[in-house]
């Protein structure tokens, strides 16, 4: 299709339909569209196709445009018409992709829309092989399916939060598992504590762990009294706050470790190492071998604080801190 | 080899046909040799590995294995110091496809007049004509994965049942076959320990332990990748229940007091039974070792050492 044998002509606002159906731009009001053509004016005409009995026309191309036309009072628009018989859904959808594409990227709300559009076209085995990487994305199907419910079943809030990069794909790929209820209160919570993409993918990660041990829903779990205390805590800051949410819920996913690690801290202080001194579990307590940092100035110190620390027969509790606890 | 192209696929293998099991940094390994004979595995249980190394979901069976076999064969006899112990069960089960690839027929000659080779076929099928009907049993172990009656039902559901997989094997005793048991996973759950007495007891009624080669410990462990996978195709499951962390080697395993607890009530009941069963933990540490079973081979050679002491026990 030659776009360009189709005149730029001026077209009354109020007889384009406003339901957008090529609309591969999210979200789609722009106030930086507006302003632009309220600078500028209109510096490159939207395309529009005609639905002759219907009487009307629909945006292939330039949906924002033509929103922010409309928000600005204009009552028309210059714009090129293609007959309905000139061009089919498929070729609607190729041409407002390709207009995208040479001026800007997608977000990832966007590429869904655009494989959402597509599928309803042609096959998942072209889309894999052609229009996937042509949206920098990899050919295999969870990234399809994944892009899909990002752009037909989350809401506008969590849309929007990925569209701007504030949820990672990692993390709308564990968001999505959940219920729709349960995907806006874990989204509300990460909002308002403004947890990073790492945070994000843990806390849903934990929730969907405990909700699952405890057979509460997640909604309820972030109802809880403890778990609501530490999400409203006026007097702390969002970084400690996250922190603190994420240590909670670490320990009451995994109890014993949470009782050996508090025991092993327990024991640490009560054992009187020489000041300055100090001994490191293994992560988890799974390596055997744990660590003896001793601050010393000369071999005269340093022998006297090795002697004494030997001395300290309960070091042994710190080895297997969970039967302290026991 | 004929097989119906709507369930399997036959594929040339071109990769080596036998590997050591590729153990893991900072756990003790029994340095088992898998013959790779197919990938994917029927049976589809929620905790399987598998899940996560396979794309595909489709068995594969290598059509070019009786050509290759002759590698193994070359291997065996070019070191006839070393004990080769060699299993089939580590990407697909060993006979639940029996029946269509005939495996049997084309493994059990080649093994059974090495003398310095073991084939070890685990499977949780009862797949065990094809062995039943061979002349052959020595250098041969049949060995089962077990579980809990509770988690068999629900995690292995397209597996035969314990009490079914019970009476292969005690058929396959009576037969005259070695065998072997592996408890792996051993999975935390509710009442496990009465559900994995259960199990216990359910050995003591169909089998006699005094042909039990070597019985395994496992707990449950898993690449991340895998979490996912599962809460995906197995919703309902409740392996993931039980509290892991990030073990030495990258993967999941249970809290190390919870193993040691797990290994140390399966030693402590399946020593009641029998005092020489060959027991031996896969993939632990050192540390484990000592605190659960109350020695240790020490590192990987130890145990390879100690299966092997076990084959020459059984097979002279």
């Amino acid at each position: 299709m030659n776009i360009s044998r189709y005149p730029v002509v001026t077209l009354g606002l109020d007889r384009i339909g406003e339901g957008y159906p090529f609309a591969m731009t999210f979200p789609l009001a722009s106030e930086s569209v507006k302003e632009s053509i309220n600078k500028v004016g209109l510096i490159n005409p939207p395309i529009v196709r005609e639905k002759a009995i219907e009487k009307r026309f629909e945006v292939i191309s330039g949906a924002r445009r033509i929103i922010a036309l409309k928000a600005l009072g204009f009552t028309e628009t210059p714009c090129r018409i293609i007959p309905e018989g000139d061009t089919s859904d498929l070729d609607a959808v190729l041409l407002n992709l390709f207009d995208n594409l040479t001026t800007r990227s997608f977000n990832p709300v966007e590429k869904g829309m655009v494989l959402a559009l597509l599928t309803s076209q042609i096959s998942r085995e072209e889309i894999l092989k052609f229009f996937m990487p042509l949206l920098g994305l990899p050919r295999h199907e969870p990234s399809l399916d994944l892009h899909l419910i990002i752009a037909k079943e989350l809401n506008e809030e969590i849309k929007i939060a990925v569209a701007l990069g504030r949820m990672s794909l990692q993390a709308i790929s564990e968001l999505i598992c959940l219920l729709q209820e349960d995907q806006a209160n874990v989204y509300k919570t990460i909002h308002y504590i403004m947890l990073n993409n790492n945070y994000q993918i843990q806390f849903i990660d934990l929730l969907k762990d405990i909700s699952i041990i405890t057979e509460t829903s997640i909604s309820r779990l972030l109802l809880r009294e403890d778990i609501s205390d530490i999400i409203n805590d006026k007097n702390l800051s969002n970084p400690k706050k996250a922190k603190k949410l994420m240590d909670y819920l670490r320990d009451l996913r995994n109890p014993t470790l949470a009782m050996a690690e508090k025991a092993f801290k327990e024991t640490l202080r009560s054992i009187g190492l020489p000041e300055g001194d100090i001994i490191v579990a293994p992560q988890f307590f799974e390596s055997p071998y744990y660590e003896l940092r001793v601050r010393f100035r000369d071999m005269d110190q340093l022998g006297k604080k090795l002697d004494s620390i030997k001395s300290l027969k309960s070091i042994d509790r710190l080895l297997e801190p969970w039967k302290t606890e026991k | 080899m004929k097989l119906n192209s709507n369930i399997i696929d036959q594929v040339i293998f071109k990769g080596d046909i036998l590997k050591p099991c590729p153990g893991t940094r900072g756990y003790i390994c029994c340095g088992y040799q898998i013959l790779n004979i197919g990938t994917n595995c029927p049976l589809d249980c929620s905790y399987c590995i598998l899940q996560a190394y396979f794309k595909e979901d489709r068995l594969k069976v290598f059509s070019n294995l009786e050509e290759r076999i002759g590698e193994v064969v070359r291997e065996i006899e070019g070191h006839p110091e070393k004990i080769y112990r060699i299993g089939t069960g580590e990407f697909t089960d060993s006979l639940a496809l029996d029946p269509l690839t005939g495996w049997t027929s084309i493994l059990l000659p080649i093994f059974s007049v090495r003398k310095n080779a073991v084939l070890e076929l685990k499977t949780k099928s009862v797949c065990i004509e094809g062995l039943i009907k061979s002349p052959y049993r020595e250098r041969l172990i049949v060995s089962w994965s077990l579980n809990s009656p509770f988690i068999s039902e629900r995690e292995e559901i397209r597996a035969p049942s314990l009490v079914e997989r019970l009476k292969a094997a005690r058929d396959c005793q009576k037969e005259g076959f070695t065998l072997g048991f592996h408890f792996d996973p051993l999975l935390i759950h509710r009442d496990w320990r009465s559900g994995y007495l259960k199990t216990i007891e359910l050995l003591e009624k169909y089998i006699n332990p005094a042909g039990i080669i070597w019985l395994s410990l496992g707990s449950f462990r898993f690449m991340p990748a895998l979490k996912p996978i599962i809460r995906r195709r197995h919703p309902g499951s409740c392996i993931l229940n039980g509290e892991f962390i990030l073990a030495l080697d990258g993967k999941m395993r249970y809290f190390k007091p919870l193993r040691i607890e797990l290994y140390e009530f399966m030693r402590t009941h399946l020593e009641s039974w029998h005092s020489d069963l060959g027991m031996y933990l896969c993939m632990e540490s050192d540390d484990v070792w000592k605190k659960s079973m109350g020695w240790s081979p020490g590192d990987s050679e130890g145990l390879a050492g100690y299966l092997d002491s076990r084959v020459r026990k059984f097979f002279k």
